[in-house]
């Protein structure tokens, strides 16, 4: 209990800093909101329209009064409205969600579940293909940018062959490239923890013992010594998550793909900036539940971590 | 350190100065009536769809590469290290403030925070730079912290604290020398991570300067030229690639070193 109190305390204050952190950044800019606003629509930059879009926005009152306002009205749900399109940004956001959230999941959830195999593979025949491929794939998938692996696969599946349809229809296979993409760059590092930790494993005492009283030896791996494995696999998806997620982003943004990310970028070069400090805190809310899944999940798993 | 790795260091060394200091034409200087031009005297790599000359593109986008790389390298090493061995020397309080903002680090992506940062302020390597080198201290500060947990029971330590050592003296002189290694084999791995991370962002390209490209930008422009000009993407792509494998290899301490045998070997 006093675990969970002290997670959600600590996301608290992280949520709380982000928030505080975002409002200051946006008010630092060069560019005031007001002048923005104006040339938005194409408004004269006159006394009188600065000082009535100025009161209009609230911006003469306190500062603080301002995160106030703004922090309770992205709580109660009122996240303003685009400066272009005059739409309900929440909404936008809760439309665009599900394309970043399902490839950041189903990447990261695919390559967990290859990883572990692979790694498995790897520890128990060092040198076999499994070993090779993984160290491999972890250093290519380290020096090559995985938008340059989707510019190829665009060119040679969709221009090319003329398979596929990237950037018209539904987007079903824009997001499974995205997905499997994601999943590809992930696999590699992530089986070489789980091979790393399945070798730690095989020298345990427990595992000796086991495999002197009779059991086969694959098994007593697979079946007994997996659990600690797993552990480790889940707590570096929650330390990586973070990556994979910017790094998602830019598949987003290669493949066309309406996810939250393609959405800030189009935003930010209609220089619409309203959207910018809902999206810092829609990213960390994400990031909240990521952690909470998982830490869950590392709970019911690892025995070690049951309070008596 | 191994006879591979100092090989690698001096390769490296070379490297850097080279694409600082190589010679190199205008990157600001058009020609359209030579356009994709494949490799000549005049242009050692060819021209691009501008008929601008890839070869010094290709040196001042990685310049710009290393100004990030080191600048986020030595932010996130030398602030995330001292920040972990104060964190394992000093009282609760600090700890927990450390500790959190460890954290923070950790559970923002470094990279949503460049791309918000460059599209408010522009985009330049040096902020890139700062924003990476904070978003990847946490991981340091990890580390640092669990490494200097490890030297606190350690006998010396008590015998200078008992002398009487000053606070700073000990940790900058006794615990420092004793972790760096194992965090130097971390800043390698980072390294390679913030180049391709910064490739990334130049890619999506908020708030940047087409007249100073980086290559992740040649990247998003050339993208267009991969069905009738493939070079055009492979150079920078194997710019990348180098500049990685060089920080992979360069740290990476496992390289030769025989595993320990199991019964299952």
């Amino acid at each position: 209990m006093r675990r969970w109190l002290s997670f959600l305390g600590r996301w608290l204050v992280i949520f709380l800093v982000a928030s505080v952190l975002i409002f200051g950044l946006v008010r630092l800019m060069p560019v005031s909101p007001v002048d923005r606003w104006l040339s938005a629509f194409n408004l004269p930059y006159t006394e009188e329209n600065v000082a009535y879009v100025t009161r209009r926005m609230g911006l003469d009152r306190p500062l603080i009064v301002q995160y106030a306002d703004w922090i309770l009205n992205f709580l109660k749900g009122d996240w303003g409205y685009s400066l272009k399109s005059h739409l309900d940004i929440r909404q936008q956001f809760l439309a665009k969600l599900p394309y970043s959230i399902s490839i950041g999941i189903a990447g990261i959830v695919i390559s967990a579940f290859a990883a572990f195999f692979i790694g498995y593979r790897a520890a128990v025949r060092r040198g076999g293909i499994c070993d090779r491929v993984s160290a491999a794939l972890s250093v290519l998938t380290q020096s090559v940018p995985s938008f340059i692996v989707s510019i190829v696969l665009i060119y040679f599946f969709g221009v090319r062959l003329k398979l596929v349809r990237f950037f018209t229809g539904n987007g079903a296979y824009a997001m499974t490239a995205a997905i499997l993409i994601t999943a590809l760059y992930a696999v590699g590092p992530l089986s070489r923890v789980v091979r790393k930790a399945f070798r730690e494993e095989m020298r345990s005492s427990y595992v000796r013992f086991s495999v002197s009283r009779g059991f086969s030896p694959d098994q007593v791996l697979f079946f007994h010594a997996s659990n600690p494995v797993i552990c480790r696999l889940i707590s570096t998806v929650m330390a990586e998550f973070a990556t994979v997620f910017g790094g998602s982003s830019v598949l987003e943004f290669a493949f066309g793909i309406p996810g939250i990310s393609t959405f800030l970028v189009t935003s930010m070069k209609n220089s619409d900036y309203n959207v910018l400090e809902s999206y810092i805190l829609v990213v960390i809310i994400w990031m909240f539940f990521v952690h909470l899944l998982l830490n869950l999940a590392l709970q019911m798993i690892d025995v070690r971590r049951r309070e008596a | 350190m191994s006879r591979r790795q100092k090989v690698m260091i001096a390769l490296f060394t070379v490297f850097v100065l080279f694409l600082l200091f190589a010679p190199r034409q205008s990157i600001l200087k058009t020609d359209v009536l030579h356009t994709y031009e494949g490799p000549s005297r005049a242009h050692l790599l060819g021209t691009d769809n501008l008929g601008r000359d890839v070869w010094s593109l290709l040196l001042a986008g990685g310049a710009r590469t290393l100004e990030v790389v080191f600048l986020a390298g030595g932010i996130s090493f030398f602030a995330g290290t001292t920040l972990g061995m104060i964190a394992a020397f000093q009282g609760k309080a600090v700890r927990g403030i450390i500790q959190l903002a460890a954290d923070f680090t950790l559970v923002v992506p470094s990279f949503i925070m460049a791309m918000v940062f460059s599209a408010l302020f522009g985009f330049s390597p040096a902020g890139a730079g700062v924003i990476f080198g904070i978003g990847n201290m946490g991981q340091y500060v990890n580390q640092a912290y669990d490494l200097s947990e490890g030297l606190k029971s350690r006998e010396f330590i008590d015998a200078e604290r008992v002398v009487g050592l000053g606070k700073w003296r000990l940790l900058f002189f006794h615990v420092l020398p004793n972790i760096y290694r194992q965090l130097l084999v971390f800043l390698g791995n980072r390294a390679a991570g913030v180049v391709v991370q910064y490739a990334g962002l130049a890619f999506i390209g908020l708030g940047t300067d087409i007249t100073n490209p980086d290559w992740g930008t040649l990247l998003y422009q050339y993208r267009a030229y991969l069905t009738t000009d493939p070079a055009l993407v492979l150079y920078p792509t194997a710019a990348i690639a180098v500049l990685v494998l060089f920080f992979h290899f360069m740290f990476d301490s496992t390289g030769g070193r025989e595993e320990a045998e199991t019964i299952y070997d």
